[in-house]
């Protein structure tokens, strides 16, 4: 699965094995109480299944300043 | 997940109220935290002129949209710091906005209208850029929203800003800070507009929910000055209490608002407050900061002018 990071900078991964978007953040080491995960620009819950060939976005939450 | 209020798919989980939401539903929950933060802190009523002070992030972002939608009347200020291509890209967001809900906007150009560039008079200077910035964006809420009629500044700070700034407060014991922390700064001069944070018991994640379900721009990336802030490192550390124990950032602050801040009432000097002698606006020396900072950068562009006429004419 392509997991692309939109802030604060550009970045992709790739992820196999992943099942739900709660493992996702925990193989990613990203916190979902500062982070929103969408698919086709859609938001989703941690309990949401993953396949491989989903392309997801995290999107950070945290600003700073 | 399913929507806690109406039981379709859910889109958001909010862990600290161990509640999902579908779109509509969120919307709903969001208004009402908006709406009871209004009530509850007598920020302002639907009479009062709010100037919402924006800069083209999510935060404010939502904040301008909300009050709108609740047919306030607010006016919107953005001020461009000269920093880069990313001042110019969220003036851009921000005016793309005013035209698009037919909103007034009120835009203050740091280097065009006062004649200085943050950035190199920071490094003239030695104060960090955020120093800077904080001195010139207090001081320029207070004087447009003073020469507009304004009766009071809205900014759109969250509960994790409220939370990271009281977390650094508390590393460092500021009482003097602690005692001041609020939602609401009162008027305290004639001269010195009230402000209020109607977003402060909801988070960035949710604030960035908001601008992503009503499709609103915004600027992603961060000022580049702010990379490596201690308050981000605060938040990253207030989230990893939040994972453990849910509630806890909204615990600490609104305890902290309810008990803790009382208890530093007695450490909060009243300042003596006065006009500055070139412009007017309230301070507590002779000549306010901002002016101070406009006469350092007057002095400096004098320096290199002299010193570029020098090399131009070395026989003179």
């Amino acid at each position: 699965m392509r997991v692309i990071f939109r802030m604060p900078f550009k970045r992709e991964v790739e992820v196999k094995g992943v099942k739900t978007v709660k493992q996702l953040a925990e193989e990613l080491n990203f916190s979902l109480e500062s982070h929103l995960v969408l698919r086709g620009g859609k938001m989703l819950t941690p309990d949401e299944a993953l396949k491989e060939d989903d392309v997801v976005e995290v999107l950070s939450a945290i600003s700073g300043g | 997940m399913r929507c806690r209020r109406c039981g379709d798919k859910a889109e958001i989980y909010l862990k600290r109220h161990n509640a999902a939401f579908c779109n509509d539903c969120f919307q709903v929950y969001y208004s009402e935290q908006v709406r009871k933060n209004i009530r509850r802190e007598k920020m302002f009523g639907s009479k009062d002129r709010v100037l919402v002070v924006v800069s083209g992030g999510k935060d404010s972002m939502a904040l301008w949209h909300k009050l709108l939608k609740e047919g306030y009347d607010v006016t919107a200020m953005y001020i461009n710091l000269g920093i880069g291509d990313y001042s110019d890209r969220s003036q851009e967001i921000v005016e793309r906005f005013s035209e698009e809900y037919e909103a007034p906007l009120i835009v203050r150009n740091i280097e065009k209208d006062y004649g200085f560039n943050i950035p190199r008079l920071a490094r003239e200077i030695r104060r960090s850029t955020c120093s800077l910035c904080g001195t010139i964006k207090r001081y320029l809420f207070n004087k447009v929203a003073l020469d507009g009629g304004f009766d009071v500044v809205a900014t759109g700070h969250n509960l994790d800003d409220e939370a990271a700034t009281l977390f650094g407060n508390v590393l460092s014991w500021q009482e003097g800070y602690l005692a001041r922390q609020s939602p609401v700064l009162p008027s305290t001069h004639p001269k010195l507009v009230k402000k209020v944070k109607p977003l402060f018991t909801l988070t960035e994640r949710e604030n960035l929910a908001y601008v992503l379900f009503n499709g609103i721009s915004f600027i992603h990336e961060e000022c580049p000055h702010a990379l490596g802030a201690s308050s981000i490192l605060y938040k990253e550390v207030l989230n990893q209490l939040e994972e453990a124990s849910p509630g806890t950032k909204q615990r600490f602050l609104t305890n902290f608002l309810k008990k803790g801040r009382k208890n530093f009432e007695a450490c909060s000097e009243t300042p003596d407050l006065r006009e500055c002698s070139i412009c007017g606006q309230v301070t507590t020396a002779e000549v306010c900061s901002f002016c101070r900072l406009r006469q350092m950068a007057e002095k400096k562009k004098m320096k290199a002018d002299l010193w570029a006429q020098e090399s131009e004419n070395p026989e003179q």
